[in-house]
């Protein structure tokens, strides 16, 4: 511990002409209760905030995009779903994605699904 | 209570609340003057003291106590007000004069400065000090920092920071006229 911890407390009790001098000098003046106002204005920010919980998405972008992924692989290739959800899915999904995206997403389905079924049913 | 003791209690996680409310207690006011001086209006001071208090807060567990607590605050408080000088330079002007006439501006027109003729004399020849200079004196007079303490802030030799002191002493000395003042300051 160094010599200006010692004095830590003798530091602190010092300086109590400091409004004054500032006043007096440099004609400086401040409204009236500032320091209580801000006082209580630092610790609402500080030790008092509430502490939300943010998801942190962009941190784990990969994730959640591997999350999605897989949610929209399920639904197109899950054999629970008819073929008329999935065209209603892909159509709700056209409304947030690119026009070429779903193109693509439809031709894919087409490709993939429905000749398939043609195949397998000759 | 030493410094130590105080460190351990900012951090802890119980007594955490207590202890930084003292803290606010013990530097608001001091702090508040050092970065008025440097930013010149009352709003734009109150604006970096939160700044510096929420810096201090979440800064306070990666403390290491290389300096004391006291000249680490004043520190950040000084980072914190050239960051803002900085920006404010960036939005509006770019030269050093225009620095120092600015800072006169918008002193004059702060509804928190009532000085008179006298006092406004003072803060224009603090305005025309070359800025080391200006920024060593304020840290010595009114901040009542040590040499020490200046240099560690400004990152400057102890010897730099004298030379800076006594540089603007007689520069002062030379452009008031009030003899109270220039008594003062060289006592």
């Amino acid at each position: 511990m160094n010599s200006q911890n010692d004095n830590f407390s003798i530091r602190n009790t010092l300086d109590v002409n400091t409004e004054k001098k500032h006043k007096s000098d440099l004609g400086l003046s401040l409204p009236d209760g500032y320091f209580s106002k801000s006082k209580q204005a630092v610790l609402d920010k500080t030790v008092f905030e509430k502490k939300n919980k943010v998801i942190p998405l962009f941190t784990n972008i990969y994730a959640w995009s591997a999350v999605a992924v897989i949610a929209l692989l399920f639904t197109i290739y899950s054999p629970l779903v008819s073929a008329n959800e999935i065209e209603d899915d892909i159509l709700i999904a056209s409304l947030v994605i690119e026009d070429s995206d779903v193109d693509q997403l439809l031709e894919n389905y087409v490709n993939e699904e429905l000749l398939t079924d043609d195949f397998f049913s000759e | 209570m030493n410094e130590s003791d105080f460190i351990i209690q900012l951090t802890s996680k119980k007594g955490k609340e207590r202890a930084f409310a003292k803290l606010l207690d013990l530097y608001q006011e001091r702090l508040y003057w050092h970065i008025r001086k440097l930013v010149g209006t009352h709003e734009n001071a109150d604006d970096v003291l939160q700044n510096t208090f929420v810096r201090v807060f979440k800064s306070l567990p990666k403390f290491k106590q290389q300096s004391s607590l006291h000249t680490w605050m004043y520190k950040i408080a000084y980072n914190e007000s050239m960051r803002f000088i900085e920006r404010e330079k960036r939005k509006t002007f770019s030269s050093l004069e225009d620095v120092s006439d600015k800072f006169l501006e918008d002193l004059k027109g702060d509804v928190f400065f009532d000085g008179n003729e006298a006092q406004l004399k003072l803060q224009e020849v603090l305005s025309q000090l070359p800025e080391k200079q200006k920024k060593v004196f304020d840290m010595k007079y009114y901040d009542n920092l040590k040499f020490r303490e200046i240099s560690n802030i400004l990152n400057i030799k102890e010897g730099t920071a004298k030379t800076h002191y006594y540089g603007a002493v007689k520069y002062i000395e030379n452009n008031i006229t009030t003899v109270s003042y220039v008594e003062k300051i060289k006592a």
